[in-house]
């Protein structure tokens, strides 16, 4: 959490002032700029929540009172995709966003060069909850409850994980949104060409208040 | 899918115990040749996967296609990792996947002695050539296993407490649930160490030095 602001520092940062009207705020996004600071930041730690918190006078200021003139930039970050194993007809990628207004992200797509249609994605539990276990330090020791032979004890043993298409993603302002393996990612569906490392495409993220904004993703082996 | 239980607090309590005898053990472990103790899913009385067989349509020469299914133990001194999983799968398996690649890297030349068996969960749309382009993708050394029936998948899965599911939803989306841990067999069909989803490469590659250390000529 207290690396927060470092990791924005740190990363590609996509800027994008937009402003309202909304087709004001779509053309907005020609207006990219990049800065480039490179940077190791670990996105894939296995923390299960999605979103980190800054700290709260700085979401005090970006409250959604915000008048409508002031700019609302949204930062993506860290935008990869992994490579894809060859045959695979799905990719994915994944990138931190952080709005400084609550916004919503209702859209994802991809040119037609890379793949068919990206759909924005979560990996839940198949029971509906999330995957929020500490595997830190694992012995299972004796638990009877983990013996063989016990049906109903079966899927608990490792916890059945379901992919699924979500309408939208709600973004609270000032809290950065973590799309990483394990839970939100832009999917990438049929892909043309197998993802391959050092190649960059775009993804165009929707949002409802400020419009598209243009993700360039790199594809690597693993998170940056 | 049978995730409900009866009703027992286990699936809280397990975690902490888990995490309570990690603890001890990491206290208590370190014998005189295994310095380190293993990172993963350590079960007392370990499953095992010996007898069980899928059908193998591994099609590279480095397993002869003298038998058309494979017994789920390793070779003679070496590991077998077994995963479920299904090529359609963009997020937990190509994680998963690539965590165990990154581990054999290091592993350098001993992870000649370490075999990758991926079981499709999803044998309808994984045919013998996808399946196999997919799993060749992370060592050469794989089984590509694709079981011709419902029961044989079911098995397999038992043996190892695994479990998943296919669903046609109503607007033609083919939903797979699947279970996410990845485990290391020995030539017995031994589970010697189960990992949990994203168990960190480091985690993985300690976990086969380990074990490759143990069950070395």
């Amino acid at each position: 959490m207290i690396t927060n602001t470092e990791r924005l520092d740190k990363e590609n940062i996509v800027k994008t002032s937009v402003r309202i009207p909304k087709l004001v705020a779509m053309s907005a996004v020609a207006a990219v700029t990049l800065v480039a600071c490179g940077g190791d930041d670990s996105a894939n730690d296995s923390a299960s929540d999605t979103t980190m918190e800054m700290s709260s006078d700085t979401t005090t200021e970006m409250s959604s009172d915000t008048p409508m003139e002031m700019s609302s930039p949204i930062e993506i970050t860290g935008a990869w995709a992994r490579t894809s194993p060859m045959m695979a007809t799905m990719g994915a990628a994944y990138m931190m966003i952080m709005s400084m207004d609550d916004d919503r992200l209702v859209a994802a797509a991809v040119d037609s060069s890379i793949a068919d249609h990206a759909e924005v994605h979560e990996v839940v539990m198949a029971d509906g909850s999330d995957m929020s276990m500490d595997h830190s330090g694992m012995d299972m020791g004796s638990d009877s409850s983990m013996d063989m032979g016990s049906e109903t004890t079966m899927a608990m043993s490792s916890g059945e994980m379901v992919m699924r298409e979500v309408e939208g993603i709600d973004i609270v302002g000032g809290e950065m949104l973590m799309m990483k393996p394990g839970g939100y990612h832009v999917m990438l569906i049929d892909l043309v060409a197998p993802l391959e490392i050092g190649q960059t495409f775009d993804v165009t993220l929707t949002f409802e208040k400020a419009g598209d904004v243009i993700v360039p993703v790199e594809v690597r082996e693993d998170a940056p | 899918m049978s995730a409900e239980g009866r009703g027992r607090p286990s699936r809280y309590l397990v975690p902490i115990v888990i995490s309570l005898l990690g603890l001890v053990g990491a206290v208590g472990c370190g014998g005189d040749q295994v310095a380190r103790p293993l990172t993963g899913i350590v079960r007392d009385d370990p499953l095992r996967s010996d007898g069980i067989t899928v059908t193998d349509v591994t099609d590279t020469g480095a397993y002869p296609a003298d038998d058309d299914s494979f017994e789920l133990v390793a070779r003679p001194g070496s590991l077998l990792v077994v995963y479920f999983g299904y090529t359609q799968c963009p997020d937990i398996c190509p994680t998963t996947l690539t965590e165990i690649r990154t581990a054999l890297r290091r592993l350098g030349d001993d992870a000649s002695r370490v075999d990758l068996a991926m079981i499709t969960v999803d044998p309808d749309r994984d045919t013998e050539e996808i399946l196999n382009g997919y799993v060749g993708s992370f060592t050469e050394q794989f089984h590509a296993l694709r079981p011709v029936s419902d029961d044989e998948l079911r098995t397999a899965e038992a043996a190892f407490l695994a479990s998943s599911s296919v669903t046609r939803l109503d607007d033609g989306t083919i939903e797979v649930g699947h279970s996410v841990n990845s485990y290391v067999v020995d030539e017995n069909g031994t589970v010697l160490v189960e990992w949990p989803f994203q168990h960190g490469v480091d985690n993985v590659t300690s976990d086969l030095e380990v074990l490759l250390d143990r069950v070395g000529a």
